[in-house]
């Protein structure tokens, strides 16, 4: 016994590991690594560019989405505020309600909302919003603008068209703009409008274009860089190059061909090509656009006895679909080769230039159609509304999409100048965003269809230049 | 609309459940004799007692007439995780809910025969038990938000006194294993949504027990009277679970068209199968008796978790959900160092034991967040009743187990830090005549 009591301290040593402290408690989170500049300088971050750089999504430049574009991502992993209202340390021309977008005859209307699943897309619920910062007394961090080409970056050609007013407010080129904020840092994503314009409208440059394009889009660029470097000797900057016209839902969502009623076998659409000719198309070679739709849900492009596929009760009535619908095999190669030109005198330019570093866009975008990014168990792709990371445009990237490319900034700017700014995380951005309710009663769904938009109601609401 | 997931089970224990004298990484539990536990397991040549049935059959000619002993153990488990980039991503952190497990031990040893003996035992030699809290919010939902792994296994071996310096068993076993797994699955990304999804429904997936036999053998030398060595060995086994059952209920999200969908394309309720692995185990032990009352202990085991390359399910109405996780483990070593005092009326031991893991870094899961291990154990024993005919150990493991890194290499679930801690209360009282 009396060992036993001697024991008693061994017991007692036993119990209180049993009842342990430290090994016991939960795991202290992990922060981020902190974010340091390196070689870089984020003090104060100017964004230009397009649409993308914008914000723009689901066919409107709007408040709740121009939070969420890749720059307004960036500017918080670098310490900024960007706020819905506009007004945060990272400023932007924040638009209110549902935002500014133009339908195919340019009038005014608000972002695309999906109305009732699968496939009901129509502005005809979204209230046309304006401008809600025109007072900000400097100029806009985001200097984004849709539609802007490169050209536009230092010229005045288009200061009254579209968005600039919006941006520029009349008070210069968007490079003085960005110029008078003295910025430490500036991303300049410019080159889809050369490229992609073409392919939203259908067409193809003339042959003195596709070279003309390139070479005026080069100029730009290295005109750009020199002049930012003039007065900005210590300002790093971030080029883009541009995406593929194939790795967008907006290309590659139709399919160019259907099923015969009678054998049940594949038949192609009919459509008319750059020449202006028409005829049957080549699937696999041409492509049908998303504008297409509209067209469809009325029986053109369908061969007499083919099965509509976008609106079943409607037969196909065998005539063409127009050339703006149509992307044909020689108007993608045009626009690939393009593309192609712009995007190696990019990385040249960047090659040469130790304060130049350069996201490849063209690369990513193509990554994420063919596989997809994995979060977690949850995989996002490029497919048309069920996808993730493409709004209802089929054109311009969700919010989710704006993180992804967002972070191949991250990734390309800490590799170029040796800074550790933090990658975003998707979980804060994977929110629901388009969808609204159904449409109230029969009339509402009357007027709708009565537009003329059909059930995908696309081509009303697709702006030639975005 | 489909949904990404259908549902997957089975059990692979979780590592660091294990506790006791062996524990391997993966799913072992080697808590199998207060005694050898309390010298950290290192009991393969120095066991002494009834537990002699589990660690070396061989030892059973050595015990003296008839051995029954009762045995249990009650296991604390505590682990939580932090995430880093890129999935959950830096500043989350999950915790499981505090796991009790009470593995029993049941021996019977005896003689017949001039120099044989045997022995009959059930125990559990494999284990698991995962349970994350909110299991509706927790970041590893889909892989699993509860867990369990239960096996039992009897033993029947015979042990021959070659010479009385060596002898050698061998035994049978038959294992039986039940397993158990939740998940819940998420829908894709909502259609005109930047990227939301949404719980959608929950997948109960249980099995067992089924079972299968294995064997053991067991080789036990005394070259001198104060030095022993012994050779264990457990062969492995494959568990088939055939008649398993997969349940599906859904989850109503109050979007009318997104729960038809759903309800649509969930999985019917339906039969599920799959194997469980359960690795082969060599153990060499060496045990010293340096000074009067005193033994020293050491063993080396190691356990071929490399069995173990995926957890594989099939399901009987819909082939196509069939899924493989690819585990690929690695086999692993453990060492342990014990030591036993005998005093007048009582023993104290100790002992430390070195245990690696088993899953590479990419199998790091919330289902098997395994690592290395340190134990550190103290036991008591005393001698009871009037002819001292019972004996009673008591010990205690502190299992310290190394933070794991997932070093960002896991795919599609989480990356992060596992923190483990484990627990071991365990008693054994034997009695012998």
């Amino acid at each position: 016994m009396k060992t036993m009591f001697r024991m008693l301290p061994i017991l007692a040593v036993a119990a209180l590991l049993a009842g342990c402290q430290g090994p016991c408690q939960k795991i202290d989170r992990i922060s981020a690594p902190a974010l340091t500049a390196g070689g870089a300088d984020f003090t104060t971050y100017v964004a230009a560019g397009t649409s993308i750089s914008a914000g723009y999504q689901s066919g409107a430049l709007v408040d709740r989405h121009q939070i969420y574009s890749f720059p307004a991502i960036f500017a918080r992993q670098i310490g900024k505020t960007v706020l819905l209202n506009g007004q945060g340390t990272f400023s932007e021309p924040t638009i209110d309600k549902d935002g500014i977008g133009t339908d195919a005859l340019g009038n005014p209307v608000g972002i695309m909302k999906l109305v009732a699943l699968p496939d009901s897309i129509t502005t005809a619920f979204s209230v046309l919003g304006a401008p809600n910062n025109l007072a900000w007394p400097h100029p806009y961090s985001n200097l984004g603008v849709p539609g802007a080409l490169m050209s536009d970056f230092a010229g005045l050609a288009n200061a009254g068209a579209g968005y600039f007013p919006a941006v520029a407010r009349g008070q210069g080129s968007i490079r003085n703009l960005l110029l008078a904020q003295a910025p430490t840092f500036v991303t300049l994503e410019y080159g889809a409008n050369e490229v992609l314009g073409y392919a939203t409208a259908g067409t193809m440059p003339s042959v003195a274009l596709r070279t003309l394009i390139p070479a005026m889009y080069v100029d730009s660029v290295k005109s750009a860089v020199r002049t930012l470097h003039a007065q900005l000797p210590n300002t790093k900057i971030v080029l883009f190059t541009i995406p593929d016209v194939t790795s967008i839902p907006f290309a590659t969502t139709l399919p160019a061909a259907t099923v015969s009623l009678t054998t049940g076998l594949a038949v192609p659409l009919i459509g008319t090509g750059s020449s202006g000719s028409s005829g049957p198309l080549t699937p696999g070679k041409d492509l049908v656009t998303l504008k297409a739709a509209y067209f469809l849900n009325q029986g053109y492009g369908i061969p007499v006895g083919g099965y509509n596929f976008i609106n079943p009760a409607v037969p196909g009535n065998g005539l063409p679909l127009p050339n703006a619908v149509v992307l044909g095999d020689d108007e993608k190669s045009a626009l690939q080769t393009m593309a192609a030109t712009m995007n190696d005198s990019l990385v040249a330019i960047t090659l040469r230039t130790p304060y130049v570093a350069l996201v490849d866009l063209h690369g990513l975008l193509a990554d994420v159609k063919a596989n997809g990014v994995w979060y977690g168990a949850t995989h996002y792709t490029s497919d048309f509304i069920a996808g993730g990371l493409f709004s209802l445009d089929g054109v311009h990237p969700s919010d989710m999409g704006h993180v992804v490319i967002c972070n191949a900034l991250v990734d390309a700017v800490n590799a170029r100048f040796g800074s550790t700014v933090p990658r975003a995380n998707p979980a804060d951005y994977a929110h629901l965003t388009s969808f609204s309710a159904r449409p109230t009663g029969p009339a509402t769904r009357a007027a709708m269809l009565h537009a003329g938009r059909g059930d995908l109601g696309l081509a009303g609401a697709f702006p030639q230049r975005y | 609309m489909r949904l990404h997931r259908t549902v997957l089970a089975a059990a692979v224990a979780v590592a660091t459940l294990a506790p006791a004298a062996a524990l391997a990484a993966g799913y072992g539990i080697y808590e199998q004799g207060a005694a050898v536990l309390g010298m950290a397991g290192a009991g393969t040549a120095s066991v002494h007692d009834a537990s002699a049935e589990f660690y070396n059959p061989a030892v059973l000619t050595r015990l003296e007439g008839r051995n029954f002993q009762l045995g249990g153990t009650w296991l604390s488990t505590h682990v939580s995780f932090a995430g880093t980039e890129p999935y959950p991503g830096y500043g989350v952190t999950e915790s499981m809910k505090t796991g009790n497990f009470f593995p029993p031990t049941v021996y019977w040893t005896n003689h017949f025969a001039k120099k044989w003996a045997y022995g009959l035992g059930v125990n559990a030699p494999f284990g698991l038990g995962v349970d994350w809290e909110n299991p509706d919010t927790f970041t590893g939902r889909t892989h699993v938000t509860k867990g369990l792994l239960r096996t039992i296994n009897g033993n029947f071996s015979m042990a021959y006194a070659v010479r009385p310096n060596l002898s050698l068993g061998l035994g049978v076993d038959a294992l039986f294993a039940g397993v158990e797994l939740n998940q819940v699955m998420i829908s894709p990304p909502l259609p005109g949504s930047s990227g939301a999804t949404v719980n959608v429904a929950r997948a109960h997936l249980e099995g067992g027990y089924a079972s299968n036999y294995g064997w053991n053998a067991g080789a036990l030398w005394m070259p001198k009277p104060d030095w022993k060595f012994g050779l264990a060995y457990r062969a492995p086994i494959d568990v088939d679970i055939n008649d398993g059952t997969a349940k599906f209920t859904q989850i109503r999200t109050g979007n009318t068209a997104l729960d038809s969908i759903v309800a649509l394309s969930l999985p019917h309720d339906q039969g599920v199968a799959t194997t469980l692995n359960f690795p082969s185990v060599l153990s060499l032990g060496a045990a010293w008796d340096p000074l009067p009352g005193w033994t020293w202990a050491l063993d080396v085991t190691r356990t071929k978790w490399s069995a173990f390359k995926s957890l594989d399910f099939r399901f009987q109405k819909t082939p196509a959900a069939d899924t493989s996780y690819v585990e690929d483990y690695e086999d692993s070593w453990r060492i342990s160092v014990g030591a036993e005092h005998r005093l007048a009326n009582s023993t104290y031991r100790f002992g430390y034991y070195y245990d690696g893991a088993a899953a590479p870094t990419q199998s790091v899961s919330p289902l098997l967040p395994d690592a290395n291990r340190h134990g550190v154990t103290l036991g008591l024993g005393w001698k009871l009743g009037a002819k001292k005919a019972w004996n009673l150990d008591v010990y205690n493991l502190a299992l310290f187990v190394e933070n794991r890194s997932t070093d960002g290499k896991v795919q599609r679930s989480l990356n992060g830090i596992y923190k483990s801690y484990v627990n071991a209360t365990g008693a054994s009282l034997a009695y012998h005549w």
